[in-house]
């Protein structure tokens, strides 16, 4: 007869005791605590049978319980506790039965469940407490370990964050000092936070942004149409837009599968292969405006390709692939308005005809020798620096097989290509139909809800929202500095400085380099991109210089690095576990010398844009 | 301490010193209350707060601006200017103005008076009709304003122009409320030669206006309206007549030519208006309002003035219908002020 009590601490006590339980934190017991029931059974009451609906979990609190395999064998069980298959599996594999009279605790299968989807420790100690029990003998399975993270605090931390509440307040006072007005020092203290919040790493590249935006509205330093411009502007649907044909391609196979078909069709000579991985990173650019979700894509290529060749570690041929997937996912950034996220935002910086101008396919038209140039020094780059070794054939028969595995395409890869053909057609045909890119994003936007290729957990999910906040909040904060008139007072310190320009376009690449690269020393590329821009962009209006080519500059530079912490796609490289398999210093060598191109093609870019009329 | 700790105190103490400063700073700004006699949706109101917006869009000085309506248009009972005047008071009470716009003469009248007396909020009075004295700001250093003058100038030349250089017999109708009765006062107190006025009347319901446009105003050439706002049915019916209805209605059965006072006659139906330009009082007194914080807590109030401008209304089909051509100049200016009407 079954008893039921109320729920009281021990129980607590007895969960928390229980090793299934230990690794469980307490927010989590505490959901299961509602869920607990106490029952006294009499002697030789059965708790379940064999093949029953493993609808509990049961903790013995008090008596012995016998557990009876199928075999007829009878176990005692050590832990004091029966019935783990509520958590793994849909059936009791043995029967349970009251030797004394006992108290037990049983927490129902849905409860479990949650814990389990929380906390997976549970249902692996549960699958080998039942191994242990049905086999007879203890199994101890490794415990899975996870990725060591520091939670120590460290000392650049520490300087930061003092940093950051002494900083802003001396810079304000400082300000006051210099005659600014109050509403120009603490804009700019509240500016003076958000650098130091980036260069110190102390939050997420996203949040500094959201933080000045929301400062400078809390204190009413600008009103909410200006601060939220970007929300209402026509770059909030071009980015959403074109994340969503990014997500949608990346997670329906199509990159995947184009890329395999590509590596199938191609000859097989090494060449044509690093052509296949550049190539695939080119053509995802115009929609997937993050090198990261570019290189995501391609390094399972990069893995399967190298294994395939048997490419040795370490070796040329290994290292020259890696160079071409390093380049496809970073070399078209600049070239196109979609391609990098910062120039979607940058595009706001222009003139409104500029923006008109550039925005579509004009922007690749205008930087069209800078990419030709940069694919060709790549792959002289990459031929004459790797000596690529004996490799063998390209394994086509897997490479089918895989091909077949996918079978034919799935609606969802057909409505993605679809959207990234539209996309395509439509922003190269915007001279006739007049439609802004922003709108066609929209409507791929549309077509992929509309149609399911993009269900709302996908976009929820999928979507780069931080990327999108960071983006839009470093509008607000150009155009919050707009609104204080600072940019002008920005334009009057910096024309001291880039005086020496005097308006030759020679002299301000070089300024826009040695800007971009002093403040990238600090600000990754997405945020140094936007800050450089913001700096040269007062300087290239007021010395006659095309506005746009400021914001290709500062694109085309900010993807300069010499130092891994500088590029976060290249530590994605590193983190992938793939250090190993190219030649690190050989590649370095290949990065300097894809710095310098991007230096090279600036100037060899002059003629044509003096021919263009952009100069 | 070890440095995971030091770094949370240090997290939490940036975040509170956050909140703090920038709480501190929004406490701290100069607050203004801009109070006006109607409601929010008064054409009146909706002008004179595009002025101010103006001036607002352009200032950067850090201030927080607060609007109340106090809906004194119409149906002026007891009770209703009690709690209007009430609601006004706590706004003031939780707002803590540094300064306080009143606009028109029912703010002024009701409530920043008493705050004049009172000291603490400095005063700009705006658009008030009846002189300053009358609110006892004569001579106060606390309040500075704008106040309101008819365009009576530029309606005499305006009569003169319509009945090509003839003089006019004029007649007046006005509403029977503060603000009517302080135009009114203004009219009768003008030098109208060569015009001459054979009559005025000021009444709260619509048969009464309607009784003396057919009787009083007959012999008249001209009938100058004055603001209508919250004229009722009357008869016991305490409903508002539209002003669309009231302008069409006077503008279809007077015989005198109706010249529209009130900023809205034009648009509402009539033919012609010749106004105090509401856009431009928003854009003085928001000025003067950001200007007289500016210079400090103790600085002296500035010169009490008045609004030079003046906007003119024309409905060209209500004009044409009764044989009257105004000239381009007039067109033009009815024009720039978006007064223009088919």
């Amino acid at each position: 007869m079954e008893k039921f009590l109320s729920i009281t601490s021990p129980i607590l006590s007895r969960i928390k005791s229980d090793p299934l339980f230990s690794a469980v934190s307490n927010s989590l017991l505490s959901r299961l605590l509602g869920t607990v029931e106490e029952i006294s059974l009499v002697s030789g009451a059965t708790l379940y049978r064999h093949g029953d609906s493993a609808d509990y979990l049961y903790l013995i609190c008090t008596g012995t319980t016998e557990l009876i395999t199928p075999s007829g064998r009878s176990i005692i069980p050590e832990e004091q506790r029966c019935g783990e298959e509520a958590i793994v599996m849909s059936g009791y594999a043995c029967s349970a039965i009251a030797r004394t009279p006992v108290q037990v605790m049983r927490i129902p299968r849905g409860a479990l469940a949650e814990i389990a989807k929380a906390a997976p420790e549970v249902a692996s100690g549960a699958t080998q407490s039942l191994l242990s029990l049905l086999g007879g003998e203890t199994i101890s399975l490794p415990a899975k370990t996870k990725a060591a993270k520091s939670t120590t605090a460290s000392l650049t931390e520490i300087i930061g964050w003092l940093l950051l509440i002494a900083m802003p307040p001396v810079l304000f006072f400082l300000c006051k000092s210099r005659g600014f007005t109050t509403q120009g020092s603490i804009f700019t203290a509240i500016l003076a936070a958000t650098v130091l919040l980036w260069v110190f790493t102390l939050v997420d590249e996203f949040i500094p942004p959201i933080i000045a935006v929301v400062a400078a509205l809390f204190i009413g330093l600008a009103p909410a149409p200006v601060a939220l411009a970007g929300f209402s502007s026509p770059g909030m649907m071009t980015l959403i837009g074109v994340f969503a044909l990014s997500a949608s391609i990346g997670s329906s196979g199509l990159s995947y599968r184009f890329m395999l078909w590509l590596l199938y069709k191609l000859p097989d000579r090494p060449v044509y292969q690093q052509s296949a991985l550049l190539a695939g990173g080119y053509l995802l650019s115009p929609i997937t405006p993050s090198g990261n979700s570019r290189l995501s894509l391609l390094l399972p290529l990069y893995r399967d390709m190298r294994e395939g060749l048997r490419l040795p570690k370490g070796g040329g041929g290994a290292t020259a692939l890696m160079a071409a997937t390093f380049s496809g996912a970073m070399l078209f950034s600049p070239m196109l308005s979609t391609s990098k996220s910062s120039n979607i935002t940058a595009v706001n910086l222009l003139p409104q005809q500029i923006q008109e101008q550039f925005l579509g396919l004009y922007w690749l038209v205008a930087a069209l020798v800078a990419a030709i140039g940069l694919t060709l020094l790549h792959l002289a780059a990459s031929r004459w620096m790797f000596t690529i070794e004996h490799q063998e054939p390209l394994p086509k028969d897997r490479i089918k097989i895989q091909l077949e595995l996918l079978g034919p395409t799935t609606g969802t890869e057909r409505i993605a290509l679809a959207g990234f053909s539209f996309f395509l057609l439509a922003s190269a045909t915007i001279s006739w139909h007049h439609v802004q890119p922003a709108w066609i994003a929209g409507c791929v936007l549309i077509g992929l809800l509309v149609s399911g290729a993009l269900g709302k957990k996908a976009f929820r999910d999928q979507l780069d929202w931080p990327m999108v906040f960071f983006l839009l909040g470093m509008d607000g904060i150009t155009r919050i500095l707009e609104h204080l008139e600072l940019n002008t007072v920005l334009a009057k310190a910096m024309t001291g400085y880039f005086s020496f320009v005097n308006g030759r376009i020679e002299l301000f690449i070089l300024a826009a380099l040695i800007t971009t690269l002093l403040v990238r020393l600090a600000l990754p590329v997405t945020s140094g991109m936007l800050v450089s821009s913001i700096i040269l962009m007062p300087v290239a209006i007021a010395q006659g210089i095309n506005p746009w080519i400021c914001i290709f500059l500062t694109a085309l530079f900010s993807d300069i690095w010499f130092k891994p912490y500088q590029s976060s796609v290249y530590t994605q490289v590193l983190s992938q576990g793939l250090a190993s398999s190219f030649d690190i210093p050989g590649f370095m060598r290949y990065n300097q010398a894809m710095n310098l191109a991007r230096v090279v093609i600036a100037y060899i870019s002059i003629p044509y844009w003096k021919w263009l009329g952009l100069l | 301490m070890n440095r995971t700790t030091l770094k949370k105190m240090l997290i939490g103490f940036f975040l509170a010193a956050f909140i703090l400063l920038l709480g501190l700073f929004n406490a701290g700004k100069p607050r203004i209350l801009v109070l006006h006699s109607y409601s929010y949706d008064f054409p009146w109101s909706q002008r004179v707060n595009t002025g101010m917006k103006n001036i607002l869009k352009k200032n950067r000085n850090p201030v927080s601006v607060k609007f109340h309506y106090l809906g004194l248009e119409s149906n002026l009972d007891a009770n209703r200017i009690r709690n209007a005047v009430n609601e006004a008071q706590r706004a003031i009470a939780l707002q803590k103005p540094d300064l306080v716009i009143a606009v028109d003469d029912e703010s002024n009248q009701h409530i920043a008076r008493n705050y004049a007396v009172k000291g603490g909020a400095k005063i700009i009075f705006v658009a008030t009709l009846l002189p300053p004295a009358t609110y006892g700001y004569a001579g106060n250093g606390n309040v500075a304003g704008i106040e309101e003058r008819l365009p009576l100038d530029a309606v005499r030349d305006a009569i003169l122009t319509a009945r090509k250089g003839k003089n006019a017999r004029i007649a007046v109708l006005s509403m029977d409320d503060v603000t009517g009765r302080a135009e009114l006062a203004q009219v009768n107190s003008y030098a109208w030669a060569p015009h001459r006025l054979i009559a005025t009347r000021g009444a709260n319901s619509f048969p009464e206006w309607q009784q003396f446009i057919k009787q009083e105003a007959d012999l008249a050439d001209v009938l100058l309206i004055l603001s209508y706002g919250g004229l009722v049915r009357g008869n016991g019916d305490i409903r508002e007549v539209p002003s669309g209805e009231i302008a069409t209605w006077i503008e279809k059965n007077a015989k005198p030519l109706p010249l529209g006072i009130c900023s809205t006659f034009a648009e509402d139906g009539g033919g012609l208006s010749i106004t105090p330009a509401p856009v431009d009082f928003g854009e003085k007194s928001m000025s003067m309002a950001l200007e007289w914080i500016a210079a400090g807590k103790d600085s002296a109030p500035p010169t009490v003035t008045s609004s030079p401008h003046f906007m003119v209304g024309i409905r060209k089909s209500a004009l044409e219908a009764r044989g009257i051509t105004m000239p381009a100049i007039y067109i033009e200016a009815a024009r720039v002020s978006d007064a223009l009407f088919q």
